[in-house]
């Protein structure tokens, strides 16, 4: 990850909130549907998984395949993301 | 081993995730999919490769069994049995049955041998021995586990009391083993037990006390090998091999006894009965333990049979002695390396055997063109046949076996000549051979009569017609040469007897002959340098001939350029007499002796190398220049061809136009470009204000150096102020203008017309009326009214 996504640096700038599941990087309108059709709202809801995989990136990364169909650079981005973000906030 | 992820529960799902040292995490809802797919991946994995769990878990086994190495070694009885007890005292559970507690111990003795045998083959023992364990964990009989323990106990005690074996000891130590046997406790195995029980308490003893000395080992042999087949067999197992089973086992723990104490004294007398019976029971009990290892006892049992089948003086027993003798060892060292590589060697074989009979295939082919090709279409003559005439289309049977002979004969000798010529560069011999000369080398090598020869030859030609594919060719020469051509070549027999008729020479010939791949090769180099050396030949000549026309083409431009300078410096020499005869207004004298012009322009070492360039200049100047004229002049009592220079002297030849910035000498005004006087096209009538703004003194943008605005304003001043009253004058440096202020709009429209439409130093200038508030603003110091007027220190003539 030499560079990251302004998505990415607006979500990790700030604490989450409330803020929609869509607000993670790696996740657009298509993954987002997925995930809210799944019950992941929130993006906090992601975090929680996140945090239950134990920040595992394997395992997020086949999680979020399974959830929400979501190809290897989507999961990378979105783990990358919350990662970040939990480095800086938890 | 299958077992069905999906049907785990969570505790399960993370017990095996555990087992394979994964990190365990909490298993929800959401993410139990994604760790049942990865314990998946896990079992999946750990059967090709050997998992880093499996390893980590398999270093108690290993450790466990080194120690168990040393101490057989030492040979003490009690160190044997504090071995025994050792595995059942390990934490980890797998060892937690008797049986598998013995078996651990006889795997051990096993192990010790095949630890220096191959180790690869210990490594597979140990991982499928590891993964009976996981699952034996599953089953979750943890609580009987204490039972067994003690059972493991009291049994290894009975053993080291009663290894003289009394029937009532043998059956406590059938009861040990029965013991274990309720692990499995199904429904089927409860009656078998009982039966076990009596089995063991009254036949059993008998049995194993005949097999103790018994030398029948093949029988033996014979018999667990059904056992095992059938264990393998049948998973639920008829309770009547089961007995068997039971009665194994008791026969293990007694002779394992005297084994263990006796140990020099009957090592030899025991060990083949011993070996058969361990193994045995061994991979019964190893069956019983869990139904699904028969990985272990397959692998058990191919160790044990190349073991057994082995001559009896070579003992397990003595090996476990004295683990120095090492005969043994390197013969089953190499047993195990041919076992191990029977593929490969399989494969190896089979390569080459392929590759000897592609040998053998090429080499017939090849030594097929000498002998005499059993398809070849041979014309025999019918009797009573009108068509078929003899020694025309069709030959005789009895023939037919000298024509091929001599086909043999010719073919090689044509083959040699053929790749002589076309090979080792004897071009000069030839490659046909006439009918004489095949004559000829028959009687030379052969014992033969001409006219046998001759008839073979006609019936041989018949043959050549009538197959094609033999390479040869038939030819017709009206003469003995040594070159033949297409047209040569016979059609058919009928020619060939109608020209030997006409005696014409008959010869035959291998066209395409099949040479030997050197002499390929050695053409094929030939041609390849032949080619290449014509490309580079061709590449030279090409490079060669564009290096030439360049030298030319230079040369011609250098010529034209001299040239050029010299009619130049002519033209320059007879403007300067010209000029220099005006001067003098002597019109008359105005030429120059044409050898002079050479003279001057010449230096002496060049003349004679430059003369044909002088003599292109002259006739240049003769031909294209109008304003010299060649005339004959008297030069001092002497005839004499000069030029005249008859332009006008101001018009330099190579001079600018008068338009054209001078760069050099004194800048001045040099003449009017347009009319400005009053009525002109381009004079106003009359002048609006007094200021005036001067443009193209200097050159056009500003940031003119100040001796440049100095002159400008001084040239501008030398042009009209003698002529009007000036009231300012300053250059701007900004603008590269020259700003004037005249005294009243009379004087400016005076400074307007003397201006305006100049050329000066090769600028046109041009001049615009300023509103005087402009002025003002720009020189607020400048005087409103005179005098003193501005003057010039020069006025301009004009």
């Amino acid at each position: 990850m030499s560079s990251t996504s302004q998505k990415h640096r607006n979500f990790v700038a700030e604490p989450m909130g409330e803020k929609p599941v869509t607000d993670l990087a790696g996740i657009g309108g298509v993954l987002g549907e997925r995930l809210i059709a799944a019950g992941f709202d929130k993006a906090y809801v992601v975090l929680g998984q996140f945090l239950v995989l134990k920040k595992n990136q394997e395992l997020f990364k086949e999680w979020m395949k399974d959830t929400c169909s979501a190809n290897s650079k989507q999961s990378m981005d979105c783990w990358q993301c919350l990662n970040d973000w939990c480095e800086e906030f938890l | 081993m299958v077992v069905d992820v999906d049907k785990l529960s969570d505790a399960e799902l993370r017990t095996k995730l555990l087992e394979f040292g994964f990190p365990v995490m909490p298993i929800t809802g959401t993410t139990r999919k994604v760790m049942a797919k990865k314990l998946k991946m896990l079992l999946e994995n750990k059967g090709k490769i050997g998992d880093g769990a499996g390893r980590r878990s398999m270093g108690k086994y290993s450790s466990e069994e080194d120690s168990d190495v040393e101490i057989v070694s030492v040979k003490k009885k009690e160190n044997r049995r504090a071995t025994m007890a050792a595995p059942v005292m390990q934490p980890p559970p797998p060892a937690s049955s008797p049986g598998r507690s013995r078996k651990s111990t006889r795997l051990n003795d096993v192990s010790e041998i095949q630890v220096r045998n191959s180790s690869p083959k210990k490594e597979l023992k140990t991982s499928s021995y590891t993964s009976t364990t996981t699952t034996t964990r599953t089953k979750t009989f943890r609580p009987t586990q204490d039972e067994f323990d003690t059972g493991s106990d009291s049994e290894s005690d009975l053993v080291t009391n009663n290894y003289r074996s009394s029937p009532t000891k043998s059956e406590n130590v059938l009861g040990g083993s029965e013991d274990y046997f309720t692990r499995d406790a199904s429904p089927k195995n409860l009656s078998s037990r009982s039966m076990d029980i009596s089995y063991g308490g009254g036949s059993s003893q008998p049995a194993s006390s005949s097999r103790y000395n018994s030398p029948s080992l093949a029988s033996d042999y014979a018999n667990d090998r059904l056992n095992q087949i059938r264990n393998r067999l049948s998973l639920g197992v008829p309770s009547s091999y089961e007995k068997p089973t039971s009665s194994y086992a008791s026969t293990l723990d007694k002779e394992e006894t005297p084994f263990l104490s006796n140990f020099t004294r009957r090592l030899s007398a025991l060990s083949s009965t011993q070996k058969a019976d361990d193994y045995k029971s061994d991979i019964i009990k190893e069956h019983d333990t869990n139904g699904s290892t028969s990985l272990y006892a397959r692998s058990q049992l191919g160790s044990y049979r190349s073991a057994a089948s082995r001559p009896a003086a070579s003992p397990y027993g003595f090996r476990v002695g004295q683990p120095q003798s090492s005969s043994t060892s390197h013969w089953s060292q190499g047993n195990a390396f041919i076992k191990n590589n029977v593929v490969s060697f399989a494969v190896l074989a089979g390569a080459a055997l392929f590759f000897i009979f592609l040998a053998i295939a090429y080499l017939g082919m090849r030594s097929d063109t000498s002998v005499i090709p059993s398809d070849a279409v041979v014309p025999y003559c019918i009797p009573h046949d009108p068509s078929s005439k003899k020694g025309v289309n069709c030959l005789l049977k009895e023939d037919a076996p000298d024509a091929f002979n001599l086909l043999a004969i010719v073919r090689r000798e044509l083959h040699r000549r053929a790749i002589d010529a076309n090979c080792n560069g004897q071009s000069y011999r030839r490659m046909h051979m006439t009918e004489e000369d095949i004559v000829k080398f028959c009687l030379a090598n052969f014992h033969t009569k001409v006219d046998k020869v001759k008839h073979d030859l006609t019936n041989l030609e018949i043959l050549i017609f009538n197959n094609a594919n033999w390479g040869l060719t038939v030819l017709n020469l009206d003469e003995d040469r040594d070159t033949v051509t297409e047209n040569d070549i016979a059609r058919d027999m009928e020619q060939v007897i109608f020209n030997k008729d006409l005696k014409n020479i008959v010869a035959l010939i291998q066209l395409k002959p099949d040479l030997p791949w050197t002499c390929t090769f050695y053409n094929g180099i030939k041609v390849t340098v032949t080619a290449s050396l014509a490309v580079i030949g061709l590449t030279a000549v090409l490079y060669c001939t564009k290096w030439l026309y360049n030298r030319y083409s230079q040369n011609q431009s250098r010529q034209h350029k001299e040239l050029t300078q010299m009619v130049e410096r002519i033209l320059e020499i007879l403007q300067q007499a010209s000029g220099l005869e005006d001067g003098r207004g002597d019109e008359e004298n105005g030429f120059v002796v044409i050898n002079h012009v050479r003279d001057m322009i010449l230096p002496v070492a060049d003349r004679k190398r430059k003369e044909t360039l002088w003599k292109k200049a002259m006739r240049f100047i003769n031909e294209n220049e109008s304003r010299v004229r060649t005339e004959i002049q008297e030069v001092k009592g002497e005839s004499f061809e000069v030029w005249r220079w008859i332009g006008s002297s101001n018009l330099s030849t190579s001079g600018s136009p008068p338009g054209s910035p001078i760069t050099s000498g004194p800048a001045s005004w040099q003449g009017q470009a347009f009319e400005t006087d009053a009525g002109a096209v381009n004079s106003l009538p009359c002048s609006p204000t007094t200021c005036l703004k001067v443009r193209g003194i200097t050159e056009e943008g500003g940031g003119a150096s100040k001796a440049r605005l100095d002159e400008a304003r001084e040239a501008v001043l030398s042009k009209c102020a003698h002529r009007c009253r000036i009231l300012h004058c300053q250059a701007d440096q900004s603008t590269g203008c020259v700003y004037l202020k005249c005294a009243t709009t009379g004087d400016a429209a005076v400074a307007y017309r003397n201006l305006h439409g100049w050329w000066y130093a090769g600028h046109l200038v041009t001049v615009k009326y300023l509103r005087l508030e402009r002025y003002m603003q720009r020189f607020p110091n400048s005087p409103s009214g005179g005098p003193p007027f501005l003057k010039s220190q020069t006025p301009a003539a004009d």
